[in-house]
């Protein structure tokens, strides 16, 4: 059986927000973008980070409980068809962690607001910002499930997320399946989307025999994707 | 002041972004009348609400779309515009309902199904209102169905398929598919970060477009064709 379900509140001091990031989003680099714009990230980063309500749930799977096959994994009665890079990714881990996080729902309805007020830039800035914290919360997922795995000289996988790296979407089900999402919030589309949509799922290797690869985006095959060369 | 005066400082004021007067962009038109004072102003002088919209919004619109296109610009620049236009749109919106002012024709525009993302749709529809179209926006996780409904309620207009996930792009193939099985005069275009010219072909839309600018001028050669 997998150890019970962790829920945490991240201190949200703890989560990172990447200017650039953002600026990469609307089309820019840092270089290109004027006070004006600058001084209005930076305002809605503090005002949605107080908005933002994130947080964490997972799971632990032991060994015992999990296998591979090809491209596929079975975890407890759910057959994930994770394809072939993830499961290259995967091998030889000793444990897995299925996780949920969220940023919450208020940032997202906040940009929403700003939208229909007329007020464009601003929304989309919020908008962006809330995908930013959500991202930030999965990076915060990955550095607990490190300093965990590190008490006992294990290492940990990249995180991996269904919709991504021939993981199909669909799969969400099963996850969610595994992992309560509902509990901190976050419940699935008919279509195995989000809501709110400014949350991040996946899984991710514990083990002796596994490393963190740091740079996957040459093995994608999505070469028009939005994030591409984006760092984590 | 005369009439050219007048559309020439509308026309700047949304192409620049300046919304009104109140609005600190861009700084160095910092306390000037924008968009909002100069379009009303130039509809109390009996300028006529289509040259308005010809010679200035639609004019400047297609700046800010050609300056994105050749990155002179980017998102920011362009959203700010937008509110700039709507700013002025406003002050015509009685004269388009009252059928004073004749749109270019009509754009529908949705979110594919299975798909929540909005914003990029959001540009695109911005742009093409801009550019003289009436837009009617279905939003987002949109299916055949409401796509159908809409193009039998709007006859001539043209669609415009959105996606951002590549999981969710293959609906627009469904989508294009049951359309023109319906409406086989049908004009369908898509777009979307993962969607190239190559998939529109494949599914048989009638045309891709990469970026805000482009959809409008496949758009306009969709409907003069």
């Amino acid at each position: 059986m997998p150890d019970k379900i962790v829920h945490i509140v991240p201190d949200k001091s703890d989560l990172t927000i990447s200017t650039s990031n953002i600026l990469k989003s609307l089309g820019m680099e840092v270089k290109q973008a004027d006070q004006y714009l600058l001084d209005k990230i930076d305002l809605f980063e503090q005002e949605c980070l107080d908005l933002s309500a994130p947080a964490v749930c997972y799971i632990t799977l032991s060994a015992t409980h999990f296998r591979f096959s090809t491209n596929t994994l079975l975890a407890g009665q759910h057959q994930f068809r994770l394809g072939k890079v993830i499961t290259s990714g995967l091998a030889g881990s000793d444990n897995l962690v299925f996780f949920i996080g969220t940023c919450g729902r208020a940032v997202e309805e906040y940009a929403s607001q700003l939208m229909n007020q007329g007020h464009l830039l601003e929304g989309l800035i919020c908008d962006l910002i809330g995908s930013e914290i959500a991202e930030a919360t999965a990076e915060y997922i990955h550095n607990t499930i490190l300093k965990k795995a590190e008490e006992t000289n294990y290492a940990i996988t990249n995180r991996y997320s269904p919709g991504y790296c021939g993981w199909p979407v669909s799969d969400q089900q099963k996850l969610f399946a595994l992992v309560p999402g509902s509990s901190i919030g976050v419940q699935l589309t008919a279509a195995s989307l989000m809501l709110p949509v400014k949350s991040v799922s996946g899984l991710i290797g514990i083990g002796s025999r596994v490393r963190f690869n740091d740079y996957q985006c040459p093995t994608c095959r999505k070469k028009n994707c939005p994030y591409r060369g984006m760092t984590n | 002041m005369d009439k050219n005066e007048i559309l020439l400082k509308i026309l700047e004021c949304v192409e620049f972004g300046k919304v009104n007067r109140d609005a600190p962009f861009p700084p160095a038109m910092r306390g000037m009348d924008g968009a909002d004072e100069w379009t009303r102003l130039a509809l109390d002088s009996a300028i006529e609400p289509s040259e308005i919209l010809n010679l200035a919004l639609i004019e400047a619109m297609n700046r800010v779309g050609q300056k994105f296109s050749e990155k002179k610009i980017f998102v920011p620049q362009m959203l700010i515009s937008a509110k700039a236009m709507n700013a002025a749109m406003a002050h015509l919106k009685p004269f388009f309902q009252s059928g004073a002012v004749a749109r270019k024709g009509k754009f529908i525009i949705g979110t594919v199904a299975g798909d929540l993302h909005d914003i990029g749709k959001n540009l695109v529809a911005m742009i093409v209102e801009g550019a003289g179209y009436e837009v009617i926006d279905l939003g987002v996780d949109v299916g055949a169905p409401r796509f159908k409904q809409a193009l039998d309620e709007h006859k001539d207009a043209v669609v415009g398929l959105s996606a951002l996930l590549t999981t969710t792009m293959e609906n627009m193939q469904i989508i294009v598919r049951d359309l023109k099985a319906e409406f086989p005069a049908s004009k369908v275009i898509v777009g979307g970060a993962p969607v190239n010219e190559e998939f529109s072909t494949r599914i048989g839309a009638d045309g891709y477009a990469p970026d805000p600018q482009k959809a409008v001028q496949l758009i306009n050669s969709l409907v003069e064709s």
